[in-house]
C-alpha cells in the first residue's frame, strides 16, 4: 500500500471517526433538554427564513428574546409545525402566550405586552 | 445568547469549512506542509482583516452565491467568527511545529481542524461556536 493510499484511509477514518462521535454526541444531547425559563423564548431551526426578522422585530419592541434550537427545548403542548415559535413563559414554566411562524411576527405587540406584565 | 449584533449569511462559514478541510485534507495526502500554512494565513487575513480579504469567503460570495435561488438565511457571527479563531490558531501552532521539525504534533492539530471543519461544513455541528455559546458567551 501506498503512502498516498495510506494517508487517505487515515483521512476517511478521522472524518468518519468525527461523524459517528458527533451523532452519538448528538443522541445524547437529545435525551437532555431544556426546561423552558422565564421570559420570552424563541424556538428557532435550521432553514427558519423568518427566524432572523422574528428576532430583530423582539428586539426593537424592547423584548430580549432567549434564542433555542428546537430540538433543545422540552416543549410542552402540541408539536411544532412552523418555525420561528415565540412563547410567553411565567417563573413557574408555564406557556401564557405562544405564536407560531406568520403570527409570531404579526403579533409582535401582544407578545412585547404580555412579556412586559412578567 | 446575547443581543444579536451582527449576522453572516450561514452558508459563508460552510463554505470556508468545507475549504479548510479540503486544503488540510489535501496537505496530509500529499505530505505537504506549507499548504497548511498557508491556509492558516488565509483564515487569519479573513478572521483579522476582514471577510473582503477572505479568499474562500469571496469565492463563495463572487461564485457560489449568485448561482443559490434560495432566500440567504442568517446566523450571528460571533460564533462561527470565533471557531474561524479557533482555527487560526490551531493551523498557525502546527505550521510553527512543522518549521521546527516536530511534523507528528504538526498533523495531529491540522487534522483535528480537518475533522471539526469537515463536521461543520457537512453536518453544521460546529464545536467551536458551540463551545463559543455555552463557555464564553453565556
Amino acid at each position: 500500500m501506498t503512502p498516498l493510499v495510506l494517508r487517505l484511509l487515515v483521512l476517511v477514518a478521522i472524518g468518519g471517526g468525527a461523524w459517528i462521535a458527533a451523532g452519538w454526541w448528538q443522541r445524547r444531547r437529545g435525551a437532555i433538554r431544556l426546561p423552558l425559563a422565564a421570559g420570552v423564548t424563541l424556538v428557532t431551526g435550521p432553514g427558519c427564513a423568518l427566524c432572523g426578522p422574528v428576532e430583530r422585530a423582539l428586539r426593537r419592541a424592547g423584548v430580549q428574546p432567549r434564542v433555542t434550537e428546537v430540538g433543545s427545548l422540552d416543549l410542552p403542548g402540541p408539536p411544532i409545525r412552523s418555525l420561528p415559535v415565540a412563547l410567553v413563559v411565567d417563573g413557574s414554566g408555564r406557556v401564557l402566550l405562544r405564536r407560531s411562524g406568520r403570527a409570531a411576527l404579526d403579533d409582535v405587540a401582544s407578545i412585547a405586552q404580555r412579556a412586559a406584565t412578567l | 445568547m446575547t443581543a444579536a449584533s451582527a449576522r453572516v449569511d450561514v452558508n459563508v462559514p460552510r463554505f470556508n469549512q468545507a475549504m479548510v478541510a479540503a486544503a488540510v485534507g489535501v496537505a496530509f495526502a500529499l505530505h505537504w506542509w506549507p499548504l497548511v500554512a498557508v491556509t492558516a494565513g488565509v483564515l487569519a487575513l479573513t478572521r483579522f482583516a476582514g471577510p473582503g480579504w477572505g479568499l474562500f469567503t469571496q469565492a463563495y460570495l463572487r461564485l457560489v452565491r449568485p448561482r443559490r435561488r434560495r432566500p440567504i438565511e442568517t446566523e450571528e457571527a460571533g460564533p462561527p467568527r470565533f471557531a474561524q479563531l479557533l482555527g487560526v490558531v490551531f493551523l498557525s501552532a502546527a505550521s510553527a511545529l512543522f518549521a521546527i521539525g516536530w511534523s507528528v504534533a504538526g498533523w495531529t492539530l491540522a487534522l483535528i481542524v480537518f475533522s471539526l471543519a469537515l463536521l461543520a461544513a457537512t453536518t453544521r455541528i460546529c464545536v467551536g461556536c458551540i463551545f463559543y455559546e455555552r463557555v464564553i458567551d453565556r
